[in-house]
């Protein structure tokens, strides 16, 4: 029996190595668009919230993780949407607080950066107490209420995890944000869960 | 101007382009996958540092892990960096290294922008590439790569589409919108490839002529060398055989005149003898005895003057004397040939004419021979030695024309006259004698003393030699071969 030759052995390898590598991108593709879990969300403004909506404009609610390096893609959609939309709402970013966590566990990047937006309150939530009243479970879960504090839109401000750039969620605020007519009232939301199972 | 090579030097001349083109581009492929080899292992630890700082945790509430970044860091960008580096390594300037390298590169961008979020200015990473890929000079490279870009937005576009173009749905030849942008680098990229590629070969062609050139200089320096070198050795060979034949002329010259010198001497004093016997018989046979005798030595003392002269043996002594009194004695000499043949001469000397440095018993025995020549030549004619200054932008000379009404030469034998052992036809010797020496001697005197000899005759017409001598030999000839008397 002829052995292969070394010319055989060196295509074997290279179609093995191709294999593998696109094999490898492709999870990593996978997982960077796997969805979280999306937030079941009140259709109306829930009553027991201590922020308090606008009545004259939308109100948005952005819920963060103040660790999930993911996240800054959604902050960096954020800024985008605000300075897009032509209807600025009422916006609050709250960021986890787990009482588990030493002080200044919040104290991110991602909260300065979110300090830096124009016009965004910033609210730290103890224990994810306001994040549970929306139904978030995912960081950089988005939600916006009209002036009559009904629930126009729900979900993900980014196309994948941590990717930057035109996405649905994005493009969807901005719509209904300026012309008042929603495209579609549920994205996917792509980051860090809130809460680990055992929270 | 270069002159067209002949056929098979342009085939040799085309055939080492070739390879001297081969090896550039092996030299380029080889260096190009070395620094592919290196900028993978750069790339890859960027990716990992980048993988850190970014993305170092993936959060789950109050507890984290590393981030799935920082392991598609390590082990994808390891996996997709070090296999090709190693080939960079191994087996650099193979076509299916730098295959491989480009493959590995695009991927790698892919890798990098995704690790950086889909950073726009990440991208730049796939256009860069491509442009050092160009580095190769191998437009083939750039095929592979942009097909990897093209594949890579097709594949993602159809199952993520919101990750690469911002919407759920794409529309189906998003991606080739993508791809054309690459493909717009592409072609600037091939044209420079292909003029660089262009610029080699024509270096290449350059380089395989001149060298070429060289070595045909080379093999003509060598073949000149050997050559001379021959020369030199046949040179010297004619040289010891020269002085070979002319040490044995003088020598045999001077053992022939001694016995010689004593036969005529005898031969005259047995002749008068014989005479005051009246013995007219017995004188007559001595008379030709002695005549033998003095044509012998006067052939053997030619052929010592030649031999002399042959071997650069031959000196000059200058001394100032009177041209009227060298012309007197000269004729005393030749008187009794004058009478025999029953010739006339008449003799003009020019009265401006000075004295004369040179060689006196060179300049009489050059004299006697044209002179004795033309008594010899002519029966019952006339002689003319004219004797005359001379200037001319060698300076001043001194002209002897002999002239005389004998039978004159055709011109093949004028061309022959001065060569020894040369007389003008084979019926000359039978009906005239002499040894041909004569003539040949005046003529190698001459130049000896920085003049020379010219005839100018016809047959029928009769003969004049023109000599032409330097009024003061000092100022012609090299000094270092008179012997200053």
């Amino acid at each position: 029996m002829a052995f292969p030759t070394k010319r055989v052995w060196l295509t074997a390898l290279a179609v093995f190595w191709l294999c593998g590598v696109v094999s490898g991108l492709w999870v990593v593709w996978a997982y960077d668009n796997r969805p979280g879990v999306a937030a079941n969300a009140p259709a109306r403004w829930p009553s027991a919230s201590a922020l308090a909506a606008s009545a004259t404009t939308p109100t948005l609610v952005f819920v963060a993780h103040p660790q999930c390096s993911c996240t800054r893609a959604s902050l960096d959609e954020l800024a985008e949407i605000l300075s897009r939309a032509r209807t600025r709402p009422r916006t609050y970013v709250l960021f986890l607080k787990p009482s588990s966590t030493e002080a200044g566990w919040e104290q991110t990047d991602l909260l300065k950066r979110a300090t830096a937006i124009p016009g965004v309150r910033v609210v730290r939530d103890d224990d994810g107490v306001e994040a549970r009243q929306f139904g978030a479970e995912t960081s950089g879960q988005t939600f916006l209420y009209d002036a009559r504090g009904t629930l126009t839109f729900s979900g993900g401000i980014t196309g994948s995890r941590g990717h930057s750039g035109e996405n649905d969620g994005e493009l969807t605020l901005i719509a209904m944000l300026s012309q008042g007519q929603p495209r579609q009232r549920v994205t996917s939301v792509f980051g860090c869960p809130l809460f680990a199972t055992s929270e | 101007m270069t002159s067209p090579l002949p056929l098979a030097e342009s085939v040799s001349v085309a055939r080492r382009a070739d390879e001297l083109l081969a090896q550039s581009q092996h030299d380029i492929h080889s260096r190009t996958d070395r620094l592919f080899a290196l900028l993978m292992v750069l790339q890859w630890i960027a990716g990992i540092v980048f993988a850190l700082w970014v993305s170092p945790l993936a959060w789950y509430g109050t507890v984290s892990r590393t981030h799935i970044h920082v392991w598609a860091a390590i082990f994808l960008g390891g996996g997709i960096c070090l296999f090709p580096a190693l080939l960079g390594v191994l087996r650099a300037g193979e076509p299916s290294t730098r295959y491989t390298i480009a493959v590995a590169q695009m991927l790698m961008g892919a890798l990098l922008i995704h690790l950086t979020g889909g950073r726009i200015e990440t991208h730049f990473h796939v256009f860069g590439s491509l442009a050092f890929l160009a580095f190769y000079r191998d437009w083939k490279v750039l095929i592979p790569a942009t097909v990897v870009v093209a594949l890579d937005h097709y594949l993602r576009g159809a199952f993520w589409p919101q990750s690469v173009y911002g919407v759920l749905v794409a529309g189906q030849w998003r991606w080739a919108e993508h791809a054309a942008w690459v493909l717009f680098e592409d072609i600037f990229l091939f044209v420079s490839v292909r003029r660089a590629s262009a610029e080699m070969k024509d270096i290449a062609i350059r380089t395989a002529a001149l060298e070429q050139e060289v070595r045909t200089r080379q093999l003509a320096e060598m073949e000149a060398s050997k050559t001379a070198a021959q020369l030199r050795v046949t040179q010297q060979q004619a040289e010891a055989a020269t002085q070979a034949k002319s040490d044995f002329l003088a020598s045999m010259s001077h053992e022939l005149r001694t016995p010689l010198n004593a036969i005529i001497l005898y031969s005259e004093l047995l002749q008068e003898e014989a005479e005051d016997r009246q013995q007219v018989a017995t004188a007559g046979d001595l008379q030709r005895i002695q005549s033998a005798g003095n044509h012998l030595l006067e052939l053997i003392n030619g052929i010592l003057d030649l031999s002399k002269i042959e071997a650069g043996k031959m000196t000059v002594s200058l001394e100032h004397f009177d041209v009227r009194g060298v012309v007197s004695d000269v004729l005393d000499t030749i008187a009794p040939l004058l009478q025999k043949n029953e010739n006339r001469i008449s003799v003009n000397v020019a009265e401006t004419i000075g004295p004369m440095h040179a060689d006196i018993m060179k300049t009489r025995q050059i004299l006697v021979n044209l002179l004795g020549n033309a008594a010899k030549f002519t029966h019952g004619g006339n002689i003319t030695l004219d004797v005359q200054q001379s200037v001319n932008s060698s300076g001043h000379g001194i002209v002897f024309i002999v002239s005389d009404t004998g039978p004159g030469m055709t011109e093949e034998q004028q061309a022959r006259i001065f060569e020894p052992f040369t007389q003008a036809d084979v019926k000359t010797t039978r009906n005239y004698g002499g040894s041909g020496l004569g003539l040949a001697i005046v003529s190698r005197f001459c130049n000896l003393m920085g003049g020379y000899v010219s005839v100018e005759s016809a047959p029928g017409q009769g003969s004049r030699f023109t000599v032409r001598l330097p009024q003061d030999v000092a100022d012609v000839i090299d000094v270092a071969t008179v012997d200053a008397a």
